[in-house]
């Protein structure tokens, strides 16, 4: 009952939520200074083709007759063209998205399976010697600009030593898109080379993904620990001559783990973030990196496909992680 | 002095409030400290590229500038900016956060609508957007993080203030006639100024690395600035070669980010009994 | 008849922040087979403290022990060994304070008494395979149904925030009696609940322990709470013993200035309640002596200098007063 009502009202806001975030990013991309039919009808356009393109793409409406037509042709699936690659903003998004997908996919699974494991052995061994070298690591994890990171590791891996790839995806031919994760469709065709290939280039633009991700993982795991540990449950079975192992391993993990489960939108907001970043240095052909691109050129559809499709994303993991804590919590979502 | 004296046994906090300190007279002495201050402007292209030695002490960029003297003028724009940015974030998203909290009617509910609307997409791809909108300057830069910025403070506070509503002292202030006025600002909001304090030292140190991604991406002051993220992007191009060009600002903004986390962690323990760590 | 729990001369402190809070002072206390003691006392005068020594459940390398001992069954509990162990559990058991904090929200019932069973329950002998898990549940069932909740058998399909606060505290006081302990240690078991609530727990848990010679050490602030349920009445004042008494004699001639103050200071017919002036002094500045001398209209000279012995006399009535009001005295005003 009250879990289906929590995701009703979330679905109910979630249009609304959508609307207000093109809105924003509507009224931003019209206070430029430069004239958008300018710039789609070319340098070299003479007045008239500038005409032609402005009634073409509507901007000589008023501004809110624009921001509706806009809206109505999002509700038909169409979020315009691209000024700069020509082609239907979907089709753009739709192609990159996997490539993002597969790096916050990877990035998440390394900040789970590493940080969680190594932020119970902090919550555990508070102030022991991994307990103070995890801390430095994860502030240090947390306070280092990930570009700059990006850039040493390409420094270090790909231009000194030699051992993993400047940038891309992958060398020579793509495997067929199954999934769309090359790495993943790389192993359904079996074919050694490339799954090589595909590995040693997301290795890089992953780790730099996941490290401020795995910090806060960590972080989360040991203060939930600790927390439980100090809690009056603990206390309880303690005195009532339970083991230790079956406390801490069956009780405080588990209340350990739902709370770090409640931070999973916060982690996936860290991965998004960052993917803008790290797609950029690595070259690596998502949504990130597709954003900073068209924002530079001034490809204002395009920014705000990739702005609704990242708010979409966003509000829909954000969706199911409260699903999923609802599921796990049976308190239930309060 | 209580308060001191706690903060200077705990060894992170105070390894943070030396790299502020460090960072503070960085900024103020500049050009006391630079050996060549003129740099910021100056090139000697016959110079140009030059590993650290003892006279550029982490080398010259491609200009032929002193990259030391550059990094120390660089802490004042980052100093500069990411205060004022968090400032204006501070006094937009602090009073909407209070009255919204404090009221709670449709407005409140539609002001806190508008901030998570914001917070629905990563505060970077935004700040982006506004910062390229309004054109590459250090002023556009702090527009587009306070008004990317201020929905996370309008939230923290709305929270806060709605627990404190139900607070004893505050409803009997307001069963005593006290005026909203009144009660928000005396009752009220020294009451929730820890976690306030707390999450500004960790929010500069966040807002610093996002601005230092703007001026990755190209989105900052032009370029004579000596702004880090900024020499860190002209840097890509001479790599392998020159090594040392992005190692001095990418180690400033390592550091500073570092000291603003560490000072905002030992602060939590300090004011936010909460969360406070025993002995 | 030989003592079941035994404390003599008991001090023990906290390292705090502010130095050495010596919160118990050479603290002695007995309960013998089957007998059920109140532990009375304001908030902060260590009954919780003491409490938690027994269970094994003080914070750990925060504590200093500087004297004393505490035996039960004739086995060193503060030792930490073993032995100590073993008996958490099985021949002492624990109702706590707080019955909803002190499960984990995350299980069902039936888990958490289970595990308990697993590890607490009698075991005739054949080890721990010689019950079956549904002979466990039949026994747990058994005991849900003494401690009269109705439908026992759903109660352990559900999770803690799913019972009202005063299952909750029957469901903690049947699982202390399912490992058949000799004792039972209640730390404010009733303060958590509703007054009308609090009369049928304390009726349900003498009644239980009576019906199967469980003792109980039972702390509590509340002086009708030890009327209801008490053989024998502990005052303690600030981490030191002040009086221990039969419960006909304490209510009828209380011999320590404080507990008298202590009586008077309860609402009677005929006359005004009358309070204790002063506080309870903090456990870091303590005064010399005895620690009432503050607040006693009696003291002297020699309250301020020496700390007065607990002295027994036959009829197991013991004070420990320079100036203690005498037996034949009138009666209190109870």
């Amino acid at each position: 009952m009250n879990w289906l009502s929590m995701v009703a009202n979330r679905l109910l806001w979630f249009v609304p939520t959508l609307v207000g975030l093109l809105a924003i990013v509507f009224v931003l991309s019209r206070v430029i200074p430069v004239d958008p039919a300018v710039l789609a009808a070319g340098e070299n356009a003479s007045a008239a083709q500038v005409q032609q393109v402005r009634e073409r793409f509507g901007f000589d409406k008023p501004l809110p007759i624009q921001f509706a037509n806009y809206l109505r042709d999002i509700a038909q699936g169409n979020l315009g063209t691209s000024l700069f690659t020509q082609q239907p903003i979907v089709d753009d998004l739709a192609s990159r998205l996997p490539a993002t997908l597969e790096l916050t996919i990877f990035a998440v699974l390394i900040a789970g399976l590493v940080g969680i494991p190594l932020g119970v052995l902090c919550g555990l061994h508070r102030n022991s010697w991994i307990d103070h070298v995890l801390r430095v690591v994860t502030v240090s994890g947390l306070a280092v600009a990930s570009f700059w990171l990006a850039m040493q590791f390409q420094f270090l891996f790909s231009m000194k030593l030699g051992w993993l790839p400047l940038s891309g995806r992958i060398e020579g031919f793509p495997p067929e898109p199954v999934t769309g994760l090359m790495l993943v469709d790389a192993m359904i065709e079996g074919d050694r080379e490339m799954i090589g290939s595909a590995f040693r280039h997301i290795v890089l633009p992953t780790l730099t993904l996941a490290l401020p991700a795995a910090a806060t993982v960590v972080r989360f795991t040991r203060n939930g620990v600790i927390g439980v540990i100090n809690s009056p449950s603990v206390a309880y079975q303690t005195a009532m001559g339970l083991p230790r192992r079956l406390i801490v391993w069956k009780y405080v993990l588990r209340m350990a783990l739902t709370a770090t489960v409640t931070q999973l939108g916060l982690i996936f907001g860290i991965l998004l973030a960052g993917a803008v970043v790290v797609e950029t240095v690595f070259d690596w052909p998502g949504l990130g990196a597709y954003a900073v691109r068209s924002i530079l050129q001034s490809d204002y559809n395009a920014v705000m496909g990739f702005t609704l499709c990242t708010g979409a994303l966003f509000v829909l993991i954000n969706l199911l992680v409260d699903m999923l804590q609802a599921a796990i919590d049976p308190r239930g979502a309060a | 002095m209580d308060l001191l004296k706690r903060f200077a046994k705990d060894k992170a906090a105070f390894i943070g409030l030396s790299l502020l300190g460090l960072l503070v007279l960085a900024a103020m002495f500049a050009p006391l400290l630079a050996p060549f201050p003129n740099d910021v402007f100056d090139f000697h292209i016959a110079n140009r590229l030059q590993p650290p030695s003892a006279t550029a002490l982490f080398g010259t960029d491609r200009m032929g500038s002193d990259i030391f003297s550059r990094m120390l003028f660089g802490a004042r724009i980052t100093l500069m900016l990411a205060g004022i940015a968090v400032g204006s974030a501070l006094v937009i998203g602090v009073p909407i956060g209070l009255i919204a909290g404090y009221y709670q009617n449709w407005v409140s509910d539609a002001l806190m609508r508008i901030a998570e609307i914001f917070l629905a997409v990563p505060q970077i791809v935004l700040a982006i957007a506004i910062a390229q909108t309004l054109g590459p300057s250090i002023e556009n830069v702090i527009l587009a993080l306070s008004l990317t910025y201020w929905p996370f403070w309008a939230r923290l506070v709305y929270a806060e203030t709605r627990s404190m509503r139900n607070e004893v002292f505050v409803e009997s202030a307001v069963a005593l006639g006290a005026s909203p006025w009144r009660v928000i600002v005396l009752h009220i909001l020294p009451n929730i100024a820890s976690p306030i304090i707390v999450r500004t030292s960790i929010g500069m140190g966040a807002t610093i690395l996002t601005a230092a991604t703007l001026g990755f991406l190209g989105l900052g002051a032009p370029p004579p600035t000596p702004e880090w993220g900024r020499m860190i992007a002209e840097s890509r191009e001479f790599l392998p070669e020159a090594w040392w060009y992005a190692l001095a600002p990418g180690i400033a903004i390592f550091l500073t980010v570092l000291g603003f986390n560490l000072f905002g962690d030992g602060l939590r323990d300090i004011l936010d009994p909460r969360t406070r760590r025993s002995v | 008849m030989s003592n079941l729990l035994d404390i003599q001369a008991l001090s023990l402190g906290f390292r705090t922040e502010k130095g050495l809070a010596k919160v118990l002072d050479r603290i002695d206390l007995s309960v013998k087979p089957g007998e059920i003691v109140g532990l009375v006392g304001e908030s902060g005068c260590g009954k919780s403290t003491l409490a938690r020594a027994i269970l094994g459940t003080l914070p750990e390398g925060q504590t200093e022990i500087n004297s004393g001992h505490i035996r039960l069954d004739g086995v060193d509990m503060l030792s930490g060994g073993k032995a100590a162990e073993h008996l958490r559990g099985r021949v002492v058991t624990f109702v706590p304070q707080d019955p909803f904090a002190s499960f984990n929200p995350l299980f069902r019932i039936g888990t958490q008494i289970h595990d308990l069973m697993r590890f607490k329950a009698p075991r005739d002998g054949k080890g721990s395979f010689g019950r079956s898990r549904k002979a466990d549940e039949a026994s747990a069932i058994a005991m849900l149904d003494a401690v009269q909740l109705p439908q026992p058998k759903a109660i352990l399909d559900k999770y803690p925030h799913q019972l009202s606060g005063g299952q909750r505290q029957r469901v903690m006081i049947a699982m202390a009696l399912l490992p058949q302990p000799r004792m039972i240690i209640a730390d404010e078991p009733t303060t958590a609940l509703d007054v009308t609530v609090q009369a049928q727990i304390l009726g349900l848990l003498r009644r239980l322990a009576v019906e199967r010679g469980v003792s109980v050490l039972f702390t509590t602030h509340d002086l009708g709470a030890a009327w209801e349920i008490c053989d024998r009445v502990v005052v303690m004042y600030a981490g030191q013993t002040a009086e221990i008494a039969p419960r006909e004699q304490f209510f009828s001639h209380p011999r320590h200035p404080y507990t008298r103050m202590l009586l008077d200071s309860l609402p009677a017919p005929g006359r005004d309640p009358v309070g204790i002036p002063g506080g309870v002094p903090s456990p870091l500045k303590a005064p010399n002596g005895c620690r009432f001398n503050p607040r006693c209209p009696r003291a002297t000279d020699i309250c301020h200098e020496t700390r007065p012995a607990l002295i027994a006399e036959p009829n197991g009535h013991a004070v420990a007063c320079h100036h203690p009001w005498s037996a034949e005295a009138e009666a209190a005003h109870v």
